[in-house]
């Protein structure tokens, strides 16, 4: 009986940690807690960051788009112009013809 | 001239896109007098992308997309004004004389007394047909063209008639015909 209680009291006894112990376990904790926490931090920041840069280039894209759009329209719109103008006074240049000399010189059918 | 004189196709490599008629400055400032202008100056790129923006499809853009294909550049000042007498021979003339110049071939040129004038003239560059010009001098409308580049009457021919321009000026003529008897033709 003795030699159990000798062989549990030397078993439990308290016993110091060594050297630098605590430091080594705050330091670890500290450690693992910084890993958990920086990936979703930057995560997000990196995150919101590219939707940001997303949308202004999407933005940017759809305005030039736009822009591009506008003056191709407007540039159809001189040509049809210009093309109609001059179709008119070819036309009219025959009608000039055939009132003078009174035969037709026609424009392709 | 023969019946086909206006259906000549010009077909030939472009090397210039330069404008081939110098608009004088006096020509703009009809702008001032005019109630209408139409001013424009389109180059092989505005061309180009206007081109894109164009139909293959639809009837009078797919004529027309067919025509811009072979341009370099296209030039118009047209005028329409309230009252007669607004513009001046001298502005006439000095387009007229740049036609009569070695380059250009006036395939129509007609001038009626009374100041009414049409010219059609081809600009050539050798054997090669690389411009046309038209001039056409009325009463109370002054229209100057220069389109430069490899241009198809046939096809310009078909966009008229897609627009419906040759019906309205024969109805315009018939009108005119009515209100004026042959025996008034000037030439």
């Amino acid at each position: 009986m003795s030699r159990l209680e000798d062989e549990l009291r030397q078993a439990l006894r308290r016993r110091e940690p060594p050297a630098g112990f605590a430091e080594r376990v705050m330091a670890r904790a500290r450690a693992r807690e910084r890993e958990q926490r920086r990936p979703r931090w930057l995560g997000w920041r990196w995150l919101a960051a590219a939707t940001a840069v997303v949308v202004v280039a999407a933005g940017l894209h759809f305005m030039e788009e736009r822009r591009r759009r506008l003056e191709g329209e407007r540039a159809k719109e001189q040509v049809m112009l210009a093309l109609e103008l001059t179709g008119a006074k070819l036309i009219l240049a025959e009608q000039r013809v055939q009132q003078v000399i009174g035969f037709s010189l026609a424009l392709p059918n | 001239m023969r019946k086909s004189g206006l259906a000549l196709m010009i077909l030939a490599a472009v090397p210039l896109a330069a404008q081939q008629i110098k608009f004088p400055p006096a020509l703009d400032k009809l702008a001032a007098k005019a109630k209408e202008t139409a001013n424009v100056n389109l180059d092989a790129s505005t061309l180009g992308l206007a081109s894109k923006f164009m139909s293959g499809e639809k009837g009078e853009e797919s004529a027309a997309k067919k025509l811009v294909g072979g341009l370099k550049s296209i030039h118009v000042r047209s005028f329409k004004f309230e009252k007669e007498g607004e513009y001046s021979a001298a502005d006439v003339s000095s387009i007229r004389e740049q036609l009569r110049g070695a380059q250009w071939a006036c395939i129509v040129s007609v001038q009626k007394k009374d100041g009414e004038s049409a010219d059609v003239c081809l600009y050539r560059e050798g054997e090669a047909t690389t411009g046309l010009a038209v001039l056409a001098a009325e009463p109370k409308e002054l229209t100057v063209v220069n389109i430069v580049g490899t241009l198809s009457l046939e096809a310009l021919g078909s966009l008229t008639r897609q627009l419906g321009i040759a019906e309205q000026l024969k109805k315009g003529l018939a009108e005119t015909k009515k209100a004026v008897p042959p025996a008034e033709k000037d030439e």
